[in-house]
Formats: C-alpha cells, structure tokens, sequence
C-alpha cells in the first residue's frame, strides 16, 4: 500500500517536472512581431550558419528524394534558366535576356557571359541544350513541363534558341525552374540516379557541396568563390542532425526553427529572438461525401454548416490567431493574387444556418434536438480525421449540434484517413494539406501532370458550370481575363461550397538576430537560397 | 545426438520461414501505400503528387502491381540470392542502407547490454546477500519504479536534465560533424560522448529485469548447501558472494542476457528516436512514414535473424555452462 501511494507520489512529481518544463515561466505581455523587413543586402556576411538536417537525398537533381526539401538543397548548388521575381514574374538568371518570336513559337535565350561552374569550367549554350536532351531521355526528380517543346539547341556560344510545338503562355514561368548541369561531367553518366560522384555537384550556383552523410543526414555547403552573383551573406552552412528542436535552438545548436502557436510565448517577449510569420496555402478542409449522404448534395445544407461552423473561432482557439479564416471561395485571401474578395463570406451566424436548414425542411420532430430530413431520419453524421485535427473536430461537433445536427467523430492516424478518403469510405472528413491552389479540385476536369496537394476530389460533386469556368480559366493567358474568369468561379464556388476551407496555417519562424537576420520576408523555408544570397 | 541435432535446425528453420513470411505480410497490413499522398503533415513538407499513370508505372516498376503471391515468390527468390531489395524512397539498395547503419546501432545495443548485465548482476547480487535489509529494499523499489516507466520517457527525461540543462553531454547525433580531429583519441570520445545518453537510457530499460533476476537466482543459491560448506571453511563474504555464489546464480542470467536482446533492440528504435541516433532504429520510423516496404522488411528480418542467432548462441552458451543439461539431452535419447 504505502508502496502504492510513494509511486503515485512520484509519479506526480514527474508530471510537475514535465509540465514546468515545457511552457516557460515568462508572463510578459506580448510583443508585437518586428515589422521591419530584414535587409539582405545589409546583412553583414556571417562565418556559419547551422540548421536542423535530415538526409533529403544528394543534391543533384537525380539524387534528391521526391519528398522533403531536397530540391531546395539541390537549389543551392545549381542555377535555373531564369529567376522568379516576388511578384512571380520571370527574370534574368543564367539567362540574361530572351525574345519571342510573333508566333510565340520561337524563343531566344542570350545566356550570360563569364559565368563558371565551379569546377572552373566556363558556362556555355551548350550545357543549357544538353540539359534539355538529358533531362528529356532521364527526367530528373522535378523535371519542368516539356511537353510543348520541340527542340532546344545552342546557336552559338553565348545563345539558345527554342521551338515549340505551339504557342504557351506558361513556358517562360516553366523555365524558372529548368535547372543547368554541365555538360562536361554528365554527357558520359548513364545512371544519374545512382551518380553520386564529387563531380555531380558541379554547378554554377552560390555554393558548394562539401560534405553529405545519408545516415547521419547532415550537408555542409561552402561559398562559391566564383559565384556570378551577388557574394552569399553566408561562408558555410552546416545542416546537422537534431532531435529535439527547440532544445537544440535554445542551446545554440541550431539557428532557426519552426514553432507552432503554443510555443510562441516563449520566445515573444525575448528580445534575443525574433518571430517571422508567414501564411501559407496549407489548410484544413473538410470535405463531403455526397455520393453517401443525399442531405451533403443539398447546396443550402453546404451553406448552414459553412454559417454554422466558426472559422474565426477555430483560428483563435485552435491556433492562437496565427491562421487565417478560410475563404469559401477557396483561394488564400492574402497570398494568391487571384482572391476575389467579392465573395459571400458566411460570417458565423447560427441562427442563419437554422433558418437555411428550417427552410428545407431539415426540422427537429422529436425534440432530440437533432434535426431529421426528409424523410425522417436524423441528421447525425461521421466526421473523420486524424489526430492532429483533433482539436478542430471537436470545435465542429460543439457548432453543429447548437443547429441541431449531430456529429460522432473518427479519429485514425492520417494514413489510414488518406486511404479511406481515397476509397470514399467516409461521410465527412477533414484533411489537411497545401502546395499550389488550383481550383480543378472541385471539377470534373481530368488533371494536368502536376498535381498538387491541395487537389483532393471532392467526392460526388459534378458541376457543368464550375467545369466550364475552370476550363476557359486554363486557356486565357492575358493576365486581367484571367482575374476576371477566375474571380467568377471564385463567387460560384462560393455559393456552391463543395468543400468548406476551415482555416490556412501560418508558419511561425525564430530566430537569434545577432546570429544573422539575413532571413527572407517570402518564404519561411530555412534552407532557401534566398536567405543567404541577393538575387 | 544427431536426430536431436536435427531437430533443433528443423525448428530453428522452421521459425526463420515463419519469421521471413510474417516479415513480407505485415507492412503490406498497413494503411494506404507508398504512393497514397492525399495529405502531407505540415506546412514545411513539400509533397510531390504522382499522377496515376505515375503511380501505375512506378507500382509496375517495384512489382507492386502483382498478386500478394507473386510478389511472395519473388521476394523468397531475391532472399535467397541475398538481395534485401530496393529502397522506393531512398532509391539505393536495401542491404546498403542497413550495413550504413547497423553498427551503430549494434554498438549501443551491446555496450547497454553489457552495462545493464554488469549492474544488475552487482545490484542483484548485493540485494540478494543483505536480503530482506533497508538495502534491499530500497533497491528493490527504486529499480521496479525505474523499470515500469516506459523507456523513451526515460529517455526524455535524460535528455532534458543531462542535455538541455546541465549540458554535459550533446543533444543528439552519433557526433559531432564538420569538426577537425587533431587525434583518434579525440574522435573516440566525441563519439563515446554522444553515446553515452543513449546507452544509459537503453542500459537502464533493461535494468529492472536483470536485477531481479540476479536477486532471485542469487537468493536461491544462496540457500544452498554447498555455500554453508564454504563459509564453514572459513572463506571470505566477498569471495563466498562472488567466487563460489554468482558463479552459479549466472547460468540464468547468462540466458537473459541473450534473450534481452530482442527487448534492447526493441527500446534501441525509441531510444534513437530521442536522440536522432543514425541507427536502423531511426531508419525504421522514417520508412515506416513513407511506407518503404522494402526497407521495412529487410530491417525487420535483420534484426529477427540477429535475435534468432543470439537465442541459438545461448542454447549453445547454456549447454557449455550447465553439463547437466548437455546430460539430460543424452539421457532422453537414450
């Protein structure tokens, strides 16, 4: 007994010690986060900068791995045909400028001079064309979207011409992330995959890869001495294995993390450190089944819930403000250029969802307080998602039943989730996912080649109307027809609500500024490049 | 003796098939497969979604597409020529990817075996001769506490004390990387230096366990006759705990130690997790996340086939110690 009652002691004394741990004892008042962009081009050069690891693949572009941030490690060591500006624009890289023919079938590319790959081998057209072939035969991990290219070749030294099959609004944006190997070191490679030679490295990019361990996960890059750009505000930089981030971040041994929502008090009121948010286009969506449940296909069902559920709510409870309230015309309303604001934007409003369900008959007969349909049965629904939106499910499960409608929860790992959303096998269900937003999700119009993650098909929805505007919307290459089709389908998509976005995730980023402040204000990925050098 | 011999290799490869068609079944239990990416976990994951003529190519290329059966047969067929497969996500062989790894975690395997036996068989030992003592009582209950809280909360709770606030040892890693080493001397102890937290945390879960056992078993012999024998002639305590004593309270814990094996490796996979220790541990959970059956299997039977051998070698380590047993086996024969 006593026994007994000395563990339970103990092991209360263990909770206390965990619990005390983990929050902080800072009681501060918030800070506001800095306002101020951090300049790169003021940034004062630093010796090393260290960041968490991870094996992601050797940076080649046949070597990285197709998940994670491979492709951003391979970015650091070679250059793409031309840049993307802030604002998504195509700019100058190795290219330096380009034509286009009236047709639009031609393309030529002046490629800059006296640039050398680091093996100190001077860049040239050819290495540009020969990529085209090679990437053509073996496509690479991201290969870009060759399909209406014809041909790429090198008309002199300094000049690539290209032909396409027909005209394509989208080629030069393509080309922003057509990346250039040389020549010299892959002409005679005839498994590139399994290329994991010093040579493979070679690029004309601001760093050098000097050091990669796949077991131990760490990458060691060093400045390019003969770098065409911009001189890199970094000498090295170290990725090292790292269990614990906060820990290792607090210790010094790490120079920027992520944190979620919870954690941020920890470091707000510090001045030693400094928090980046940035939004993202990853969110929580709830999707429905409409081919099960008959009630899910009634669009002034869709609306009650979307007036039902509280999305600010959500954000504020859920994620401490750090969100954004979904949009229901699904674009994110400050990220992508394409938002519409002149969407209905179904502000909470429970008695409006009750009078939209009243008013299609959707009533409680018995008292139960849960509504039944038409034909008698109860409203009461399955909602599955995985454990880390438990918190969200049981916030819906409060909104709905003050409406009446009746919600049991599902809660699996999210693999499980994904194949039964893949099979249908749901009634409601939330996933969580970002990439690209492209509104083809929502249609029956058959994918392109690269799909995103945010393309998860609402299940049992068909609307000609919807299909029509998101076709005539991949046609339009003029910028303000764009805006105006896509604004379109944003209102009808609005009305429609196929599938509700709860709320987009921010990314919440710190940082020590007397480490090195250099850190981008347009991507929250540490590993960028564009932390590191002035593009 | 011959029959009996062949008997036992008929178990032992009658468990190895078992082992090895369990091994090809259970991850293809798993939820959702390789290619099946509806969602990805956070923000700072990128995801590249396969269309389906992607999937359907590259499910053709790792034979994914064929019946269980076939994929079966074929599978047998590789092991048989040694070849563990191909990593779908690592996109190297499976057998390069242990071997890369396997030593560490072999190393800390061992070396927490060889702390926990050398402890436990002191602690059980002492426990047993002052028996019923305030000092054995109190170790008693500090190691069940110990060994009831589940090994990677121990191993948390070291790494917070001893890595993040008293900062004795690093937080994670096997070492320390991009570092310049002016001796061997100095790359040893790095190396022992980030080892150390994860050996104790794995020494540790096995403690509890060995202890008692060394407490029982040294208990019983105590007992025995032949020790009131060795007190009468007048030996010392020390030399009549461990010469004559321990001597014989060993055979089981020499089995234990074999059979802990399984138990070690088990606690090494959360352990360097904790510590982001490159091991296969480590290996594991990340295959397991991106549903890498390959890699997952060929782990899985490695580490089966190393727990068979080290049950084969404490049958064989048993006999050697305990004649008796040798004896009884030819007496059934007859």
């Amino acid at each position: 007994m006593v026994k007994n009652g000395l563990k339970k002691g103990l092991a209360l004394l263990l909770a206390v010690v965990m619990l005390s741990i983990l929050p902080g004892c800072s009681s501060s008042t918030a800070k506001s986060d800095s306002e101020e962009k951090n300049s790169l081009a003021n940034q004062k050069q630093v010796e090393v900068i260290k960041l968490s690891g991870g094996d992601w693949g050797y940076p080649t572009p046949y070597g990285i791995y197709p998940r994670g941030p491979g492709s951003r490690k391979m970015a650091l060591i070679f250059d793409t045909l031309l840049a993307t500006d802030v604002d998504g624009n195509p700019g100058a890289k190795l290219a330096t400028e380009w034509e286009k023919s009236e047709d639009g079938l031609t393309y030529t590319f002046k490629i800059r001079p006296e640039v050398k790959w680091n093996d100190s081998q001077a860049l040239t057209a050819e290495d540009v064309a020969f990529t085209y072939n090679y990437f053509k035969t073996i496509p690479p991990v991201n290969t870009p979207d060759f399909s209406k290219v014809a041909n790429m070749e090198a008309v002199d030294v300094q000049t690539v011409k290209v032909t396409l099959t027909e005209a394509d609004p989208k080629f030069l944006a393509n080309m922003t992330s057509f990346y250039i190997i040389p020549k010299h070191v892959w002409e005679s490679v005839a498994d590139p995959v399994n290329y994991l030679d010093s040579k493979a490295v070679v690029g004309t990019g601001p760093y050098k890869l000097t050091e990669y361990s796949k077991e131990h996960g760490t990458y060691r890059y060093v400045i390019n001495e003969a770098y065409w750009g911009s001189e890199p505000k970094a000498k090295e930089l170290q990725f090292i294995p790292v269990s614990e981030e906060i820990l290792a971040f607090e210790q010094g041994d790490i120079d920027r993390i992520s944190i979620t929502p919870d954690v941020m008090e920890r470091f707000e009121s510090d001045d030693e450190y400094e928090i980046m948010q940035y939004v993202t286009s990853w969110a929580y969506r709830l999707y429905y089944n409409m081919n099960t449940q008959p009630e899910f296909a009634n669009v002034t069902f869709r609306q009650a819930v979307a007036y039902a559920i509280n999305r600010d709510q959500l954000v504020e409870k859920i994620e401490r403000g750090s969100a954004v309230a979904g949009n229901p015309g699904v674009l994110h309303p400050t990220s992508n250029k394409l938002y519409n604001s002149a969407v209905e934007q179904y502000a909470n409003d429970p008695k409006k969802a009750e009078e939209l369900l009243d008013s299609i008959g959707f009533k409680d007969t018995d008292g139960d307080k849960i509504r039944e349909n038409a034909s008698g049965e109860k409203l009461s629904f399955t909602l599955l998602a995985d454990e880390g939106s438990t918190r969200i499910t049981e916030l819906i499960k409060q909104d709905l039943s003050l409406v009446g409608i009746d919600i049991t929860v599902q809660t699996t790992d999210s693999k499980t989730r994904d194949s039964r959303f893949a099979a249908g096998d749901f009634e409601m269900v939330i996933n969580g996912s970002g990439g690209g937003e492209d509104l083809g999700e929502v249609t029956n119009v058959k994918k392109s080649a690269k799909a995103t993650s945010t393309t998860a098909a609402v299940v049992g929805y068909h609307n000609p109307q919807v299909d029509q505007l998101y076709t005539d919307l991949q046609k339009t290459t003029d910028p303000a027809e764009q805006l105006k089709i896509s604004g379109e389908l944003q209102v009808l998509l609005a009305q429609e609500l196929p599938k509700l976005t709860l709320y987009y995730k921010n990314t919440i980023m710190v940082h020590r500024p007397a480490v090195y402040d250099g850190w981008s204000p347009d991507t929250y990925h540490n590993d960028s490049r564009t932390n590191f050098v002035v593009e | 003796m011959g029959r009996n011999k062949g008997l036992k290799l008929l178990e032992y490869a009658l468990t190895i098939w078992i082992i090895i068609t369990l091994n090809f079944l259970l991850p293809r239990f798993l939820p959702g497969d390789p290619f099946l990416l509806l969602s990805s976990d956070s923000p700072d994951n990128e995801e590249i979604i396969m269309t389906q003529e992607q999937q359907d190519y590259y499910k053709s290329y790792y034979g994914l597409d064929k019946s269980l059966g076939e994929q079966y047969v074929t599978y047998l067929g590789q092991l048989l020529h040694g070849d563990l497969g191909f990593s779908i996500y690592y996109k190297v062989p499976v057998s390069e990817l242990i071997t890369g790894r396997l030593g560490w975690t072999i190393f800390i395997v061992i070396s927490a075996m060889v702390i926990s036996t050398a402890i436990g068989v002191l602690l059980g030992s002492i426990s047993a001769w002052y028996r019923d003592h305030w000092l054995d009582k109190a170790l008693y209950f500090q190691l069940i506490l110990i060994s009831e809280i589940p090994v990677f909360l121990i191993g948390l709770m070291i790494l917070i004390v001893f890595s993040a606030w008293l900062r004795l040892f690093p937080l994670s890693g096997a070492m320390s990387h991009f570092k310049e080493y002016s001796s061997w001397w100095e790359q040893l102890a790095d190396i022992l230096s980030h080892a150390f937290l994860p050996i104790l945390v794995l020494a540790i879960s096995q403690l509890g366990g060995m202890y008692l056992l060394v407490r029982n078993s040294m208990t019983t012999v105590l007992s025995k006759d032949y020790l009131i024998t060795a007190r009468a002639k007048g030996l010392t305590e020390k030399r009549v705990l461990f010469h004559h004593a321990l001597r014989n309270a060993l055979l089981p814990v020499i089995t234990r130690i074999f059979l802990s094996l399984g138990g070690l490796v088990g606690g090494a996979i959360l352990v360097e997790n904790v510590f982001a220790y490159p091991g296969l541990g480590r290996l594991m959970r990340e295959c397991i996340r991106v549903q890498d059956y390959q890699v997952v299997q060929g782990i899985f039977l490695v580490v089966t086939l190393l727990v068979l051998l080290a049950n084969f070698i404490a049958d064989q380590v048993y006999k050697q110690l305990d004649p008796r047993v040798k004896d009884a086996g030819k007496l059934r024969e007859g």
